[in-house]
């Protein structure tokens, strides 16, 4: 398929995917407003214009098709992975071993394609359960730590639950919710290209 | 052609009176090619054995022969049959189609026979009662005169043997109806019909051979 | 006084002619009566089912809890409802006896459901789980917590921190969720047990639903409207809280009940129409009968005046008495129908009139003598004793001034149609269009029939003499017959409009023969988990169908404009416009759609990378919703490629038939390598079976989401099937109605033509030439007008379908051909019926009439 990734080839600027589901996507709003799509603009106004943001993420997503679709943007050599994918698996009461597995297997094969991977860290609502939500909450911190990777401890740090920062679902966040991730992700970002 | 009537007797119910015998045991012999009137005051059951005559009511016991046949025995279908070849009515309201012409008033009974040469006969009645120039009119053109000899017309193209005649000229004016009754005798004469006409005009009963009264049920 | 007194004595003294007159056009009323009364109560029936369906008349659905003052607030405008419940929802890890699973929790209080109810397995009481820590769950659900056993129920499930006990297990549950994805079992709590489970806290998601009921009747849509207003939120731009109603319950259902509720203003529309004709020909027929006598009238010094009073004294007391007559014989028949056609209507359905019914009938019947009559008043004003002495007609033709008054007295008739369309229907649109095309046809037919019966001087030139005639007979008579024709094919054009709309209907609400429902549904499918599943599928009990790709992608541009910023149609949407859409691809269309506008896709894989755009094909209502035309240029987004396309075809999908369909389809040739999961069904399987299939589905590939598609089948095809049940016999009804006006019709023809037949029987007309002319004559009006008003019913329905049925139109040749057969046998045996009449009659009856 040629030309197809034309606009990421031929380009020295570091190459940063994210891979997420609907929260990384912008779901319901605009995806200029997306948090990915912000933390471009912030790193444009910091002076950082080497950067290339990509967004790659699905709605309704779950970690089972990570590895595919990392394949398929390895065509595009990204140089930095953002997983933020988990979600899904939790609301829908999937099994963490899956999670951690499927999880597992994309992060190695993102390093072994030369990607730095930030594992974005999920949490579930309580009304799963302490439980589930433990587990789950746990298969993030175990990841980062065999695959020796940054994790961002809580994706929705200051969003999750709160009504003002959250579209009226309680789920997905609003545009002030997105600059909040930013404001969370940034740091993560910055360091990996600040010091390569 | 010879008519026989025998004992013939009819009663109507009416509401109100019940049982009416508008005939009691009348009799009464009509010869071929002559003409009779029947008169009587009104309700006196005239009409009523004009239509038994012409099968168009059935009594309720006597006969009435014609040629040697009873039609009191015919059924519906010969009863029409036998009237469409044997007996030309004719009405005081004339009774037209009122969508068809003079003409195809004329020649509808031929039609109904299913004879052939209907055109040459219709045009040679037009021109006996003097309305081949109407003769495209629809009877709501033409006037009562003219109507009525339309109707004398329909009565006779099919060369019945009898014609009944009910109050032929109760609806026109005196002259149109001198006219048409002219007309009329004309025809049966020149033709030889016997004629059976009903009327309370006594100078049209005279222009009859004989004269039947009609009383309390029977004819003297 | 005295003119009322004479009105009504000449009534009593014509006893014959004005009972024929009334039982005719009670007859045509009763039909409208039957058609109107089935229509409400199927409205009503359709509308309990989608009460049912919601369990209430109205639902608030919020994800916060409403404060108490913010309840107070709810309460106040939704004053004068009933009852009410409550009810919240979320998602749960429940623990059993030895595993965990995903459940929903249904917290309910003692007042749900509103409507509906539980099936229990024993006898238990909704409100049996109040007060205690008991669970409702069916006994799949149990099983998959590792309860297996009766024994097994005194193990407690865990949920959040407090453990309950199962009170019992449901067949069947009140709430239905018609969406199609259940991601887990239902499980039914008290709402005063939430409390110490520990689930509801900072960050919970949970769905807080408010249940109302109200009286019938109470018109919700101003209520809907406050509350939205009420609980708007400025910073948001959007209500804080959703609120439903019966008639959102399901895009599907709701698609399928809009139409049928159009479908059934139809009817009840033709059914209008058709008794409208019936009096308004009747009416002008008594009207005509009567002209002499108003002659006469006039002749003895009555001014016109007195006539109009006379005349519309006694249109009004027939029309009365009809009317009356309608409502009573509909009272004794109606409830007597679903006896009758038990089979044919669906069941439990409870026939009744209503006021408003009973009301139109009576005016049709009651005002309708009069506007129906109004063209023919003019006539009254031609009338001239002075004809009464010629012995002819009594009327005249033409001056100017009776031109204009006759074309200035249809006004209040054309008002009349058009405001009776308007009522029925609904919108004043729809009304307009019915009262046009209702005059179009007349016009229409008025035209063809002219040129019929012109036509007719050719056969009665026949030297056949019943041809001869019979045709002379029509072409002569053109007016009375061009009247009857119009107004039998008006009637058979309107009767056969329904089937021919019905069977376009019965094609999206019918599932197509051949299709199979799908018992269980499979989505995120990944790519390489397909070919194992077929492998696994193909050991098992069950078919693997229709397995689709899916591709995430956005839409970027529309005709090289951004599409977030472009507004839409429906404003109804509370969340943002969406952006993210599912593509998918398949080399021909399933049997479940069908391509309604525009040419079908190219068979040929498009090229990638080639500068031609590829072929989109939409879904029809979504490129409705989104304003997107045929021959617009979409820019997507497929995961980081953009591609360029083009709408080259709308589709129309049946919803209801459980397919994996999707609004974009691109060309083949797209999406092949883009990165996609698959949905499929599974069919043919033992519906005792599924959940066997489906934990070992799960099992093997845990990441694939199993819908149990099959209590959403079976509500959805319980609705449809019960919907075109109904509309079959409205179809049926409504032919049936309209063949009885046409035999009114025929059979007041009949009478008005028996001095004729009776004429033709003094002059000697045997009896079968007699009835064959009869035949021949009324026959051939019959026929010829029941073809033309065929042919015309096919273009108008194709109209309709096209305009209310989004294009749903099917050909219904045999429906067709039955109805021609009906209305022309009708007019021959009322024709020959009148015929036998005057052949059992004394024709003497003729010398005694004037």
């Amino acid at each position: 398929m040629p030309g197809m990734f034309a606009r990421a080839w031929g380009n020295p600027k570091i190459k940063i995917l994210f891979l997420g589901d609907s929260i990384t996507a912008g779901y319901g709003i605009a995806q200029e407003d997306a948090y990915p799509a912000l933390l471009g603009q912030k790193l444009e106004s910091l002076g950082i214009h080497h950067v290339e943001i990509m967004n790659g993420s699905i709605s309704g997503s779950t970690t089972a098709s990570a590895l595919s679709r990392l394949k398929w943007f390895q065509k595009a050599a990204p140089d930095i992975l953002v997983l933020a994918l988990g979600a899904n698996d939790g609301l829908r009461g999937l099994s963490v071993e899956n999670m951690e597995e499927n999880l597992g297997q994309t992060i190695t094969f993102a390093k072994n394609n030369n990607m730095d991977v930030i594992l974005a860290g999920m949490q579930i609502p309580p009304n799963y359960g302490p439980e589930y939500a433990d587990a789950f909450k746990q298969v993030f911190t175990t990841l980062a730590d065999d695959h020796g990777i940054a994790l961002i401890p809580f994706l929705l740090e200051g969003v999750g639950g709160r009504p003002d920062m959250n579209q009226p679902d309680g789920i997905h966040p609003n545009r002030a919710g997105h600059q909040q991730i930013a404001k969370t992700v940034l740091p993560f970002i910055l360091k990996r290209i600040q010091e390569p | 052609m010879g008519l026989e009537i025998n004992h013939l007797c009819k009663s109507f119910y009416s509401p109100g009176t019940g049982m009416i015998q508008v005939l009691n045991d009348v009799n009464l012999e009509i010869r071929p090619g002559r003409t009779y009137a029947v008169i009587g005051q009104s309700g006196s059951g005239k009409t009523t054995l004009l239509s038994l005559i012409a099968g168009l009511d059935r009594p309720d016991s006597g006969d009435i022969i014609l040629d040697g046949e009873n039609l009191a025995a015919m059924n519906e279908d010969r009863l029409a049959r036998f009237r469409a070849e044997n007996i030309g009515i004719i009405f005081q309201q004339f009774h037209l189609m009122p969508h068809l012409t003079a003409q195809e008033n004329i020649s509808l009974p031929l039609e109904i026979l299913k004879v052939p040469d209907i055109e040459r006969q219709t045009h040679a009645m037009l021109e006996m009662v003097g309305l081949s120039p109407r003769r495209h009119h629809l009877p709501g053109a033409l006037s009562g005169g003219e109507c009525q000899r339309v109707a004398i017309a329909r009565a006779l193209i099919v060369k019945p043997s009898l014609i009944l005649a009910d109050e032929p000229t109760g609806n026109l004016d005196t002259a149109t109806g001198e006219t048409v009754a002219d007309l009329l005798f004309n025809l049966v004469d020149t033709e030889n019909k016997s004629l059976i006409l009903v009327t309370h005009n006594p100078a049209l009963a005279d222009r009859c051979r004989s004269t039947f009264t009609l009383e309390r049920g029977g004819l003297s | 006084m005295f003119w009322i007194r004479t009105a009504f004595k000449e009534l009593i003294t014509h006893k014959g002619f004005s009972l024929f007159f009334i039982l005719n056009l009670a007859l045509g009323l009763a039909g409208f009566i039957a058609i109107q009364s089935f229509r409400e109560s199927l409205d009503r029936h359709m509308d309990e089912n989608l009460k049912e369906i919601l369990t209430a008349d109205l639902v608030l659905i919020s994800y916060n809890s409403l404060t108490q003052q913010e309840m107070q607030q709810a309460d106040r405008i939704l004053a004068g409802y009933r009852d009410k419940a409550r009810l919240v929802t979320f998602f749960s890890m429940a623990r059993g006896h030895d595993r965990s699973r995903l459940v929903r929790v249904m917290a309910m209080d003692g007042a749900y459901p509103l409507y509906g109810g539980f099936t229990f397995e024993e006898e238990t009481d909704s409100k049996d789980i109040q007060g205690n820590p008991g669970l409702f769950m069916t006994r799949d659900t149990a099983r998959s917590l590792g309860i297996k056993t009766d024994s097994d129920r005194g193990k407690p499930v865990k949920l959040g921190e407090k453990a309950f006990l199962i009170r019992d297990f449901f067949k069947d549950d009140p709430d239905k969720n018609l969406t199609g994805l259940e991601l887990a079992p239902k499980v039914y709590m008290g709402l005063d047990q939430l409390a110490g489970t520990g689930l509801i806290r900072f960050g919970s998601r949970v769905r807080y639903l408010y249940y109302y009921r109200f009286e019938p009747g109470v018109n919700l849509e101003g209520k809907i409207r406050d509350l939205k207003q009420h609980f708007y939120d400025p910073v948001r731009n959007q209500p804080r809280l959703n609120v439903y109603d019966a008639r959102d319950v399901n895009q599907r259902l709701g698609r399928l009940s809009r139409y049928f509720t159009r479908y059934m203003g139809l009817v009840s529309i033709i059914a209008l129409f058709l008794a409208g004709m019936v009096a308004a020909y009747l009416f002008r027929g008594f009207l005509t009968l009567k002209s002499k006598e108003m002659a006469i009238l006039m002749a003895v010094g009555a001014t016109r005046k007195y006539i109009y009073f006379y005349v519309s004294c006694q249109l009004l007391f027939l029309g009365t008495i009809s009317a009356g007559l309608a409502v009573i014989v509909s009272m004794v028949l109606l409830p007597v129908f679903p006896v009758i056609f038990k089979d044919l209507i669906p069941a439990h359905l409870n026939v009744g009139m209503s006021f408003d019914t009973l009301a139109v009938a009576l005016v049709v019947g009651i005002a309708g003598s009069l506007v129906f009559c109004l063209p023919l008043f003019v006539t009254i004003f031609s009338i001239r004793p002075l004809t009464l002495l010629q012995g002819h007609s009594v009327t005249r033709r033409g001056s100017k001034r009776k031109t204009l008054w006759q074309a200035l007295s249809f006004v209040p008739v054309i008002a009349a149609l058009f405001l009776m369309s308007v009522m029925v229907s609904g919108t004043m649109v729809d009304g307009a269009l019915f009262a046009g095309g209702f005059i179009l046809a007349l016009g229409v037919f008025s035209l063809i029939g002219a040129l019929v019966f012109w036509a007719c001087r050719f056969p009665a030139a026949s030297k056949q003499i019943p041809v001869k005639i019979a045709f002379r007979n029509l072409f002569r008579n053109k007016w009375s017959s061009l009247s009857c024709f119009v107004t039998i094919a008006m009637g058979v054009f309107l009767i056969a409009l329904v089937p021919q709309v019905r069977k376009g209907l019965e094609t999206e609400i019918i599932r197509p023969k051949g299709l199979k429902i799908p018992v269980l549904f499979l989505a995120d499918i990944q790519e390489a988990q397909k070919a194992s599943l077929i492998r696994f599928m193909k050991a098992q009990e069950g078919e693997l169908t229709r397995i689709s790709p899916m591709v995430r992608g956005r839409i970027k541009t529309v005709n090289g404009r951004p599409f977030y910023g472009r507004r839409d149609k429906s404003e109804k949407r509370a969340r943002g416009r969406r952006l993210a859409f599912i593509f998918s691809f398949r080399k021909t269309l399933d049997a479940s759609e069908k391509v309604v506008q525009g040419a079908p896709m190219s068979q040929t894989p498009w090229e990638f990378g080639s500068n031609t755009p590829f072929e989109i094909s939409l879904e029809r209502s979504f490129a409705d919703r989104h304003d997107l035309k045929i021959g617009d240029a979409l820019e997507v987004d497929i995961q980081g490629i953009f591609l360029t396309g083009k709408v080259v075809n709308l589709r129309q999908v049946k919803w209801a038939s459980f397919q994996p369909n999707f609004f974009m389809l691109f060309q083949d040739g797209v999406l092949n390598d883009a990165p996609k999961t698959y949905v499929a069904g599974i069919s043919n399987l033992d519906r005792s079976r599924r959940h066997e299939l489906k934990n070992e589905i799960v099992d093997r590939f845990p990441n694939i989401s199993v819908i149990d598609v099959t209590q959403t089948a079976q509500t959805i095809l319980g609705v449809t099937d019960r919907l075109s049940l109904s509309v079959k016999f409205m179809a049926w009804l409504a032919i049936a109605a309209g063949l009885l006006s046409i035999f009114s019709i025929s059979r007041h023809e009949a009478f008005k033509n028996r001095n004729q037949i009776n004429l033709l029987k003094v002059l000697g007309t045997d009896f079968n030439t007699l009835q064959l002319i009869t035949l021949l004559e009324s026959g051939f009006v019959g026929f010829a007008a029941g073809i033309t008003a065929l042919c015309l019913s096919v273009a108008v329905s194709f109209g309709i379908s096209w305009y209310f049925f989004d294009s749903l139109w099917q050909p219904a040749e045999g429906t067709l051909f039955l109805i021609l057969c009906l209305s022309t046998v009708t007019c021959m045996a009322t024709g020959l019926g009148a015929a036998w009449q005057v052949m059992k009659a004394r024709p003497v009856q003729l010398l005694g009439q004037g």
